[in-house]
């Protein structure tokens, strides 16, 4: 890997992603860890704790065999079922917390876990089909062949287990950072409070800057305690398949009487998962509460959508923009990881900013780019593009770095010898390889730049995002409007995934 | 007397702990056809690699035609810079490209001017008796085909060394007698360096000028002498 | 073997390749700065009530205005965190600011010029920075918001109700740790003491529910799911007007009562503002009676607090209103230890 590249890679990666951090880090001073650890935060990390390990594992509970069975069974309407499984990633959780509570009477800790792990389920599902589909049809063929289905599954569980408990830990990550869900399920009882509710009130106070940095601290230990071992994990790869070497892709697995009790449990966790907080949205856009119409849904979809077209194109734009960025960033990072001496290095640099509160991350940039030589490209669009780069390039750095070591080495060193200079290698050899990995990368970064608001907020041309436009309205009460705009971004959101599936070759490929 | 093509000296390679290679003292003579046997596992592709400058010795000098190439794990000349042939074993063609587009890649990463790229990759398949093939892509090439053809793509940068990996190990035994003579007329016409492994020394006996033995990472025997 | 000679020598051209790449990005740099404005204002009102304003605003003036809004989610914090943070290159002019603690605490950091707005002249003297730092207007005032299907308006009289046992688990209030709510505990500290004020939000934290924030506390009443909340005008007036049961109780308000509290907006102008002379005219804009009217009207209810101006159709006038007495310079000093025994209180 040359040198030069990474280099300037990395550089970039830095100013647009570790810098912010490192800023807001200096300023934590000796006084501010004293008193970190009392009793209560605690008792409340604790509680975090608790909270983001049952519901990832409910995440794997449920995503494991929606996962399997999507990609990998003649389970009728798999390919139908398998992109609206991804639904409630795109959803805020506290949608979900918002529909199910009216459905059923739950509340506190099991219903924030319930929630939780809904809502974070489609990970592991995504992780699981990849992985399932890159087990080598002759290790399946000779189960089968001594022992049937349930040999299979036998064999396959080990070896979609890696990737499963490294969605599992991602689950965990986003879980223990939202407050919103916890929050709104123990309105009423026993308060469930988390230590982001922690973090989060203690940047209400500006009195001590330093403090409100420390606090974060516990967290981001916590994440990237949880990420790391994910990441290792992933590299005990056993028998999947390398890509570029032998491989024989593996039939459909035949469920026989079992089809429909498992379409029942695919269809049930769709509908409850997707469909349901969606029609919540149709629903409080038509009206809602005080009668709905078809023709108050149609209107309110049409003011969304006027009032709101700058803001949507805006939104379309920064995102597909960093997305780019990040693309080129992740293969040449991911690469490095994979493939330079000392990449390994950047590993855990480049989960630092999934690991660092919203906020903090967002008055980093602040602090970083407002300055009189800077002025103009802190006002404008650049910002916010850049401040997605920084919060996002760490999935396609981390998808690319799993796809790069699934990749047969001799592929790259038979063009080096052929004396093919490094940045074209991995334009010309590693790009085409890995494209659906490249596209995926692509398509998380979208989806996370769309619904990117609580560090955007604080970036002066985030204002003209459809996201920022949403919120703005929430407390407005105009709930009509707001789901009929939230509609319209879920669909927006949706859309690059869903004309890859109609249109694209390929699967898209989004496991790290 | 010119320099050795190669020239092995207390080289080792260490993967983690684990010594998989060396020391091990080598000279390979230019036009020599060496043949290096051992059973898998020791060392054979390490030994190539190193000389390749794919894989970082721990220890030990290697010089190419007299220019230093490596000291202990510091690379003196880059692997795209050796100007080495190297048949990797089950071949490592590029899947996304068509045998036209994989040779016209490699005659331009190795400097041939773009007006002189359609001759030359027409003379390259010629030889490997691969014409007609430009626009077949890698999957659908049987074993001998694609073997063929990634020999084809090694000898595109004008290597002086060639590297063979197991080169008849897919192969049936009329294959394996054609590509032993395309490998003999290279040699014969060119006197282009080989170092040829495999794991069973009988089949290319007939080319070899040298044949080393390979155990546990250290030269066992040289059980043969030249056999012109 | 022809294919194995050397070849004849080529040069090796990088940059042409690159050109257009370069051709894209310049541009793409260029676009991504933006364009200047004449005058630039943080509002925390929301965007929906206040833009129109702006508006308003640059057709009389013929200036640019560059707004730049809040969210509900972020309670303020997003943009007075910028104030702070860009106090080394100030970037704003005129911050509105949709309460008062925060503007009290901004001032007493330096952020804000001394500035006496002739439009201000009628705005009684209580709700203005005795340094003439800031500027109070248009009120949100501190109700109980009840489903008229859930309870009887009349059955409560104030405060002490949120923590008879009578209403256990039918009220709600968010969670006293940021926005009006935090404002309001602050206060009332000031008026009742420590020990009755603490005593009265334990046994609060004991009897109703506790939510994130005023627009859950109006969500949960106005779907019926709980029979009353305490939370601001603004919230009860957007479920009024959408058409749910619901009605607003001011508290305390008998003789001798506490009062209820009214949270002013706010309005100051930067000490290092970029453009002083335009932001001055955006403050006198802002504080005009026109303004205060409009937004009295709006569905957020604004009460005026000047006499004279017609207060929203839905709430008293500020003259009919028992007003809690607050001292902003107290309150606003006294909001971060507050803040801090509060966590304790309502987050464990």
């Amino acid at each position: 890997m040359s040198r030069p590249l990474v280099t300037v890679l990395a550089a970039l990666f830095a100013l647009a992603a570790l810098a912010p951090i490192a800023v807001m880090l200096a300023r934590i001073g000796s006084g501010d860890l004293a008193g970190l650890f009392d009793a209560r935060t605690f008792t409340l990390l604790g509680r975090t704790v608790v909270y983001g390990v049952a519901s990832a594992a409910l995440a794997l509970a449920l995503g494991v065999p929606f996962g399997f069975l999507v990609a990998r069974t003649d389970l009728p309407g798999a390919s139908f079922l398998r992109p609206l499984g991804l639904v409630p990633l795109l959803l805020p959780p506290m949608l979900l917390a918002m529909t199910w509570t009216v459905l059923i009477d739950l509340r506190g800790a099991p219903a924030a876990i319930l929630v939780s792990g809904a809502a974070t389920f489609p990970l592991v599902a995504l992780f699981v089909a990849r992985s399932a589909e890159r087990i080598d049809g002759r290790i399946e063929e000779a189960a089968l062949l001594a022992g049937g289905l349930r040999a299979v599954l036998r064999v396959d569980l080990p070896l979609v287990a890696p990737a499963a408990l490294c969605a599992a830990c991602i689950a965990f990550v986003f879980t223990v950072n939202d407050f919103s869900v916890p929050d709104y399920v123990s309105w009423v009882g026993p308060k469930f409070n988390v230590y982001a509710d922690e973090i989060f009130a203690t940047w209400r106070q500006h009195s001590e800057p330093g403090r409100a940095v420390a606090t974060a601290l516990p967290l981001i230990a916590l994440t990237l305690a949880s990420l790391l071992p994910a990441l290792a994990l992933r590299r005990r790869r056993g028998a999947l398949a390398v890509q570029g070497g032998d491989f024989r892709s593996p039939e459909p697995l035949r469920l026989g009487a079992l089809r429909w009790p498992a379409l029942g449990f695919a269809a049930l966790l769709v509908i409850l998962a997707a469909g349901v907080p969606l029609a919540r949205l149709v629903w409080e856009a038509g009206g809602g509460q005080r009668g709905w119409s078809a023709d108050g849904f149609r209107s309110a979809m049409g003011r969304a959508l006027e009032r709101s077209r700058g803001d949507l194109a805006n939104s379309l734009v920064y995102s597909a923009l960093a997305a780019s960025a990040c693309v080129v960033l992740g293969l040449g990072l991911g690469h490095a990881i994979e493939r330079a001496r000392r990449g390994r290095w950047l590993e855990p640099l480049a989960l630092l900013p999934i690991a660092v509160p919203a906020v903090l991350f967002g008055i980093g940039i602040v602090v970083c780019w407002n300055h009189d030589w800077s002025a103009r490209f802190y006002d404008g669009g650049g910002l916010v593009v850049l401040l997605y780069v920084g919060r996002y390039a760490a999935f396609p750095i981390l998808v690319m770095s799993g796809a790069v070591a699934m990749l047969d080495r001799s592929l790259e060193e038979s063009a080096q010898l052929a004396g093919v200079r490094p940045a074209r290698r991995l334009a010309r050899i590693v790009a085409p390889l890995l494209r659906p990995a490249l596209l995926g990368g692509w398509i998380l970064v979208f989806v996370f730049a769309m619904r990117e608001l609580d560090a955007a907020i604080l970036v002066p041309a985030a204002n003209h995002t459809a996201m920022f436009r949403i919120f703005n309205q929430v407390h407005f009460g105009r709930d009509d409007f707001v789901a009929a705009l939230a509609l319209l971004l879920v669909f927006l959101i949706l859309l690059p995934g869903i004309l890859w599936s109609l249109f694209g070759r390929r699967r898209l490929e989004l496991l790290p | 007397m010119s320099a050795a093509a190669v020239l092995l000296r207390a080289v080792s390679v260490e993967a983690g702990k684990a010594r998989i290679l060396g020391p091990i003292d080598l000279a390979v003579a230019p036009g020599e056809h060496m043949l290096v046997a051992g059973r898998s596992g020791s060392g054979k592709t390490t030994l190539l690699r190193a000389i390749a400058g794919l894989a970082r010795p721990s220890a030990g000098k290697i010089e190419l035609f007299g220019v230093a190439a490596s000291e202990g794990p510091r690379l003196l000349l880059a692997p795209e810079r050796r100007r080495i042939g190297f048949l990797f074993q089950g071949g490592a063609l590029w899947p996304h490209m068509s045998c036209a587009r994989t040779l016209d890649f490699a005659l331009r990463a190795s400097g041939t001017p773009r007006a002189e790229v359609a001759r030359r990759r027409g003379e390259l398949l010629d030889w490997v008796e691969l014409s007609g093939y430009e626009e077949r892509m890698p999957g659908t090439l049987s074993g001998g085909e694609a073997q063929r053809l990634a020999l084809a793509r090694a000898l595109a940068a004008r290597p002086r060394l060639l590297l063979l990996d197991e080169p008849l190990g897919p192969l049936d035994a009329e294959l394996r007698g054609s590509l032993l003579a395309r490998l003999g007329a290279l040699q014969r016409e060119l006197d282009l360096t080989v170092v040829h492994v495999t794991h069973d020394p009988d089949e290319a006996a007939a080319l070899a000028s040298r044949t080393l033995r390979l155990e546990a990472g250290r030269i066992a025997a040289e059980p043969r002498e030249a056999l012109r | 073997m022809k294919f194995l000679q050397p070849p004849s020598p080529s040069r090796r051209r990088r940059w042409p390749r690159l050109a257009p790449f370069l051709a894209i990005l310049a541009p793409l740099l260029f676009g991504a700065c933006a364009p200047e404005a004449d005058v630039v204002l943080y509002c925390s009102l929301d965007q929906v009530y206040s833009e129109e304003f702006v508006r308003r605003f640059e057709r009389e003036s013929g200036l640019k205005v560059r707004a730049e809004y809040d969210v509900e989610a972020q309670k303020t914090v997003g943009l007075v965190q910028r104030l702070l943070e860009e106090r080394g290159r100030p970037r704003c002019d005129v911050f509105w600011n949709n309460e008062v603690a925060h503007t009290v605490r901004l001032a007493d950091e330096g952020l804000f010029a001394e500035y006496a707005s002739p439009s201000a002249a009628d705005i009684p003297a209580r709700w203005r920075d005795p340094k003439n730092r800031w500027t109070g207007f248009a009120a949100r005032a501190r109700v109980f918001i009840v489903n008229t299907e859930k309870a009887e308006p009349a059955q409560l009289r104030g405060l002490a109700d949120l923590a008879d046992p009578r209403w256990k688990d039918q009220a709600c209030m968010a969670r006293p740790l940021t926005g009006t709510t935090l404002t309001h505990a602050t206060a009332l500290y000031e008026a009742w003491g420590e020990e009755q004020t603490r005593e009265f939000l334990r046994s609060v934290r004991a009897n109703a529910g506790i939510v994130q924030s005023n627009g859950q506390v109006m969500r949960l009443v106005r779907e019926g799911r709980l029979a009353w909340g305490w939370t601001d005008t603004d919230d009860f007036n957007v479920a009024r007007v959408q058409g749910y049961p619901v009605a607003a109780v001011f508290p305390d308000q008998g003789e001798g009562e506490l009062g209820t509290l009214l949270i002013p907006n706010t309005v100051a102008v930067l000490a290092q503002a970029p453009h002083p002379e335009a932001a001055r005219k955006l403050v006198d804009y802002i504080l005009s009676r026109e303004v205060e009217a409009e937004l009295a009207r709006s569905d957020s209810a604004q009460i005026p607090l000047r006499s004279g101006v017609p207060p929203p159709p839905s709430l008293p006038p500020v003259e009919a209103l028992r007003v809690m007495e607050v001292d902003w310079q107290a309150v606003g000093r006294a909001v971060a230890r507050r803040h801090e025994e509060l966590k304790e209180m309502f987050l464990d």
